[in-house]
């Protein structure tokens, strides 16, 4: 008789990740700091289908008892027993279960840098999800739906050609150059704001730049923290042999799950191994340019003081998982009239918007109500204005604001810095103009 | 008196060879056990692919041992291998950061746990040496010939006793890590506390009666007689064998492999 199958298998994670697993201590740190649970706990979110829940069974949505539950099943295929006996089944629902919570989980990080045990839980999530993926347990809910939209290049499902329509004329994208900016779907599609204020905003400090244009194709991102890898491999190799053959030495972001993408996931991808050229958030490549005197802070022409409290929401992708922290803040700083406000939680214990790991689009009710925690933690601090460096927590965020009675507005920092130096922001007409968010 | 008189410096009797032959014999399978454990838990952990998003093995150890040491030195790392081994492993800097009462709490099980197996292990091999007749000690009971590491053993006991101690209560007094808590973590720290009660008390009972005994040590003695030394004794090496060497693989033990292992493969830091 063939021996059955373990329940869950070992696919797709890696061996160390079967270590971590076990390396959990269960010292209920990360509770602490998990804003899923934190939603869940207080009852402001509950996960479908486990309405009524008890606390302890909150807890199942916790990273600790995520582990555990993992590790509990693992060894149920290949502990000692299942090795002597054969793996012991365990109830499909059960397995389901465990899927579900680990789907609960916007890939924010602070479970990982918060834990006693170094384990990097994010990616043992995504290891996770992609398993569920192979065994058709996953994804979640409308993030089915990415791949399809993908078939395009990009999430939205809109026709490649447009992906600088929005680009306004008097911007000179070079044909080649030692630096490319990856727009990204959101800013190309659905927020051409922040495309617009980022180019201007290049144009106007001499800094010449190529793009991809048709040949962008999406990062990834939502397939990766989904665990759908079919099409990783393709878009990965597609992109990297985009920029080589524009000769680019560095590509900048101003989309924090790009950026992450890029830095730390194309290169488990990329058929060369080490990605050519240099990842960078724009920021960090500002920061870079100031330090080395290639631009200094009198290139900047500022025309409009913005005469604003301004808080810093660091995204997960570009803080926590890419350690960026000072880069950001440094440009913030140089902008007259801000006046800038911490709030409580930043840098690396900065709490989630909520909009990463597919849950905007797997749980969008969940993306919400965190949105509003962080419009809250704004609140606290009395600012005018919440700003970050990612199109994708900019439109949770604003969502967030938008379902409450605040004054808070939000800005991205490219947006900023452009009205601060009287940049026209002015989108040229194009299909999707009234699409825009 | 004397032919109580305990050579083994947990009490095991030179008389009773019995005693002796009892524990070298668990000995050996603790440590078998245990080694055939972690080489059972690295094929497991080899069950996995050799990198990210990759096809898996076949439950290979070498292909476990090779992505972790290139993950242990990965270049991108911001600190040096040693400074992850002293900072975050021997001092545990990444539990300070989050709790200094957790912090007490485990690096007094630690390090008290290490001192005394190392300080066992030490007088294992004394004892082995004495009866093989290489080496003759002037003192009876054997330990007392090493006054400094009798006093050690006793100070690193109440360390790991102190750790032992506030796991426990944490454990039962606060209300989340109590609701939390499955016996998973409760073997772990119940099989702690009941190797240094059982040490404590086979001490106490060694001494009882002699020249060595202190107010502590008939304390610990339960009042019973040095007659009883030597089953006490054994009773005390058999259960720290089986929770200590035995199950570490199988228990929650593990993770004085894995989580050192895991904390050098993601070079540390605060
Ligand atoms: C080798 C390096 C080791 C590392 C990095 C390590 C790490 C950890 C961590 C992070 C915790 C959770 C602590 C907390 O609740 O905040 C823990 C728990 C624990 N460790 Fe270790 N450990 C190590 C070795 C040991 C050793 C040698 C022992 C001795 C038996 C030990 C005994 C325990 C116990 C009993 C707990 C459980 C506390 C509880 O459940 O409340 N550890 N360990
Ligand atoms: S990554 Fe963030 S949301 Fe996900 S389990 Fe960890 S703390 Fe919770
Ligand atoms: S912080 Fe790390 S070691 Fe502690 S319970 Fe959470 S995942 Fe486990």
């Amino acid at each position: 008789m063939a021996r059955r199958e373990p329940s869950l298998t070992t696919e797709r994670f890696t061996t160390s990740q079967l270590l971590e697993i076990d390396a959990c201590t269960r010292c209920g740190e990360c509770l602490n700091w998990c804003p899923v649970l934190e939603e869940i706990e207080e009852e402001t979110f509950t996960p479908e289908g486990r309405e009524g829940m008890t606390d302890k069974q909150k807890m199942d949505f916790s990273p600790k008892n995520k582990l555990t539950g993992m590790r509990e099943m693992l060894n149920k295929g290949y502990g000692l027993r299942a090795k002597l006996f054969g793996p012991r089944q365990i109830p499909e629902d059960d397995v389901l279960k465990l899927k579900d919570e680990i789907y609960h989980c916007t890939t924010c990080g602070i479970c990982s840098t918060v834990c006693e045990a170094s384990i990097n839980t994010v990616e043992i999530w995504e290891s996770f999800r992609r398993n569920a993926v192979m065994h058709k347990r996953g994804p979640y809910g409308k993030q089915t739906g990415f791949v399809d939209l993908l078939a395009s290049h990009n999430v939205f499902a809109a026709d490649q050609e447009d992906r600088l329509c929005w680009v306004p004329e008097d911007i000179e994208i070079k044909d080649k150059a030692d630096v490319a900016y990856f727009t990204g779907c959101t800013a190309a599609f659905r927020m051409q704001r922040v495309g617009v204020a980022t180019t201007r905003v290049l144009q106007a400090l001499d800094i010449p730049f190529t793009m991809l244009g048709p040949e962008e194709w999406c990062c990834v991102s939502v397939l990766i923290r989904t665990g759908q890898l079919e099409l990783a491999e393709e878009f990965v190799n597609h992109n990297v042999n985009a920029m080589i053959d524009k000769g680019v030495k560095t590509v900048i972001y101003a989309c924090a799950g790009c950026h992450r993408t890029s830095r730390i996931d194309w290169p488990k991808f990329y058929e060369g191994g080490d990605l050519p050229f240099e990842i960078l958030a724009i920021s960090e490549y500002m920061d870079r340019l100031l330090d080395d005197g290639t631009l200094s802070e009198s290139d900047f022409d500022w025309k409009n003081p913005l005469k604003k409290r301004v808080t810093f929401h660091d995204s997960c992708h570009t803080g926590r998982h890419c350690g960026v922290y000072d880069a950001p803040r440094r440009i913030y700083d140089m902008v007259p009239g801000a006046e800038f406000v911490e709030m409580a939680r930043t840098r690396e214990l900065q709490r989630c918007c909520g909009a990463g790991g597919g849950i905007k689009a797997g749980v969008s009710d969940l993306a919400l109500k965190m949105a509003q925690k962080r419009v809250q933690d704004a609140e606290l601090v009395n600012a005018d204005i919440i700003t970050c460096t990612c199109p994708f927590c900019r439109r949770n965020i604003m969502d967030g604001i938008n379902a409450m009675d605040t004054n808070i507005i939000f800005k991205d920092q490219q947006e900023i810095l452009a009205e601060a130096m009287g940049l026209d922001l002015t989108l040229p007409d194009n299909p999707y103009i009234d699409k825009q968010m | 008196m004397v032919e109580h008189m305990a050579e083994y410096y947990s009490g095991l009797s030179v008389d009773n060879t019995l005693t002796f032959g009892v524990a070298l014999v668990m000995g050996f399978i603790a440590v078998i056990a245990c080694f055939g454990g972690i080489l059972f838990q690295m094929k497991k952990w080899g069950y996995g692919s050799a990198g990210y998003g990759k096809e898996g093995q076949k439950g290979s150890i070498g292909g476990f041992l090779k992505l972790l040491l290139s993950q242990i030195f990965d270049k991108k790392h911001e600190q040096g291998v040693l400074t992850t081994l002293v900072m975050d492993i021997l001092i545990q800097r990444r539990i300070l950061k989050r709790s200094v009462l957790r912090w007490v709490m485990h690096i007094t099980i630690f390090w008290g746990w290490i001192m005394l197996f190392v300080f066992s292990m030490g007088i294992f091999v004394v004892e082995l040496l004495s009866k093989a007749g290489i080496y003759h000690a002037e003192v009876h009971p054997l330990v007392e010939n090493f006054p400094l590491i009798v006093t050690l053993n006793s100070v690193f006991g109440y360390v790991l006793f102190i750790g032992v101690l506030i796991a426990i209560a944490r454990r039962l007094f606060i209300k989340e890590v109590r609701e939390g808590t499955t016996f998973y973590d409760l073997f772990l720290i119940w099989g702690l506390f009941v190797i240094v009660i059982t040490g404590f008390i086979s001490e106490g009972i060694r001494y009882a009666g002699t020249e060595y005994a202190t107010a502590l040590t008939d304390l610990w003695s339960l009042g019973i007689s040095n007659t009883a030394a030597p089953p006490a004794a054994l009773f005390h090496v058999v259960i720290s064998l089986l929770f200590c060497v035995a199950m570490i693989p199988f228990t929650k033990y593990i993770h004085i492999i894995a989580t050192p292992l895991s904390i050098l493969a993601h070079g540390g830091g605060e």
